[in-house]
């Protein structure tokens, strides 16, 4: 009996909450296109979201690059595909291990960072201070931080693909003795449009998601510093599976748009 | 400040004026028909024991919450009746200082201050003019050093100066103060309320007070509201609640 309720209680709350961000985002999509704009807020923020995780998104995607080829390589040896293998890997990194992987970094990084930021200042009533004084903190800090990860995720995929090829290129160039003309070559050769285009515009969506449920969580933190970390802790969580599911949304469409 | 044997209420007009406010939490009813009238120039203290509803009454009033019902009206409008941008262009006319000080720990004292004008910026887009403003005001609270420190450098105290600073760079003339002096020592608290006084005095503002703190209402109230569970239950002059011979209002002073 008591599984059910605590059951029940936990899908009410589930659904309480699927309204709650639907407000949201409602309530972003109209204070986005109303004056005035905070163009210095967006700048700082996308100042904070791209360029300071730059470097870990260059790290993991060049990690990823360079482990994705010493694993892949071996097989398609034994099968005497090697020349396949910068397609491949292109492939592979541009359509999804590229925009998921630098989603997922950016979701911990940036998503919990702004839970935390706006969960700290809710509980020390910063938010309320800014009401008060005649601004529209909604305006000043959330829709400024969903706009610079929507518009940052993007770029941050491009060069982190950038730099997971270059990883694949530097482990294939030291096995193989792939010159770096022939190998981006044959990885532009099996790239088309229809791989990249999607890839960019799933990039949107993740970037919104993780400015939206960062920014939700901590504007809605409970009182004390419990909350702030609860804050952060629940915006990597829900954003992590949220960026799964728009993945597989994504993939859905983009292959009725191939069939087609 | 109006000198609290000078001060006549029946003189003034009145600025804020509250009916009937009702808030309930959680099932609890924190607000239980609280009344309030304040008038212009007056310094007025509520006091009541933790969780009595003093936050909540004054959160309700610059509309941080909405009562369940009853009547709020500032400087003749009608706060729960105001639309967004209404209360915004009210709010110019009202400051809040926080319990915490509530100063943004993001920006330094100068941006602190400097955030407030942001809504005026046709008013303000000399910037020269914006720096006098705000050394004015640092001047006022005797901070004008720490113009360039971030709040996380500043003592306790001086983050309630700064933020009273930031209250009154918009030339308020309403003033809520939400327990200015707790979590002070004996000596800043004084210095707080010395403060409040001052700037009470110099820029003619009306002051609510709410606190636990009985130097605050001693030497800066012209009334006392003792609030009981959600509602008024004592109403005078600070010699008058002294005197009193209540046993309520007794177990407060």
């Amino acid at each position: 009996m008591d599984y059910w309720l605590y059951t029940i209680e936990k899908l009410r709350q589930f659904i309480i909450m699927v309204g709650e961000v639907a407000y949201f985002t409602c309530r972003f999509f109209r204070e986005v296109t109303s004056r005035p704009i905070e163009f210095q807020e967006f700048l700082k923020q996308s100042y904070m979201v791209g360029y300071k995780s730059l470097p870990l998104v260059a790290t993991t995607s060049l990690i990823m690059g360079m482990v994705l080829t010493l694993q892949t390589r071996p097989t398609l040896v034994n099968f005497g595909a090697v020349s396949l293998m910068p397609s491949m890997v292109g492939i592979s990194i541009v359509r999804e291990i590229g925009p998921v992987i630098t989603a997922l970094i950016c979701a911990g990084k940036v998503g919990s960072g702004i839970g935390a930021e706006l969960g700290s200042m809710r509980v020390t009533e910063q938010i309320d201070a800014m009401e008060v004084s005649g601004t529209n903190p909604f305006k000043y800090l959330v829709v400024t931080r969903i706009l610079a990860t929507t518009i940052t995720l993007p770029i941050l995929v491009v060069l982190g693909d950038t730099v997971g090829l270059l990883g694949s290129y530097m482990v294939e160039n030291i096995k193989g003795a792939v010159s770096f003309t022939l190998f981006f070559n044959l990885v532009f050769d099996y790239l088309s449009y229809g791989d990249l285009i999607p890839a960019i515009i799933k990039s949107f969506f993740f970037g919104f998601a993780i400015g939206l449920i960062g920014c939700y969580k901590g504007y809605y933190a409970e009182r004390g510093t419990a909350g702030v970390g609860l804050a952060a802790n629940s915006a990597v969580v829900i954003t992590s599976m949220l960026l799964f599911f728009i993945d597989f949304l994504a993939v859905l469409v983009a292959d009725i748009f191939y069939e087609l | 400040m109006l000198s609290k044997e000078t001060y006549n209420k029946d003189d003034q007009q009145k600025i804020i004026e509250v009916v009937q406010l009702f808030k309930k939490f959680a099932g609890k009813q924190v607000l239980n028909g609280f009344d309030i009238d304040l008038y212009n120039g007056e310094c007025l203290v509520v006091i009541g024991k933790s969780g009595s509803g003093k936050t909540v009454m004054i959160r309700c009033m610059v509309g941080l919450m909405t009562g369940e019902s009853g009547q709020i009206k500032i400087l003749d409008k009608s706060i729960p009746d105001l639309d967004q941008k209404e209360l915004d262009e009210l709010r110019l006319h009202i400051g809040f200082l926080f319990q915490g000080s509530a100063l943004y720990d993001s920006m330094s004292v100068r941006e602190n201050l400097e955030f407030p004008l942001r809504r005026l910026r046709k008013k303000y887009s000399n910037k020269d003019a914006v720096e006098k403003l705000i050394r004015e005001v640092l001047v006022s609270v005797g901070l004008e050093h720490t113009i360039d420190l971030m709040p996380s450098e500043l003592s306790g105290g001086m983050k309630r100066r700064i933020a009273l600073a930031r209250t009154l760079i918009l030339r308020p003339e309403i003033i809520f103060y939400d327990e200015p002096t707790t979590g002070l020592d004996p000596i800043t608290a004084k210095e707080i309320i010395n403060l409040i006084a001052e700037v009470q005095k110099k820029y003619n503002t009306t002051s609510l007070i709410i606190t636990h703190d009985l130097n605050v209402a001693k030497l800066i109230s012209n009334r006392v509201v003792i609030l009981v569970d959600g509602k008024n239950y004592a109403e005078g002059t600070y010699q008058e609640m002294v005197n009193s011979s209540d046993p309520v209002i007794k177990a407060f002073f």
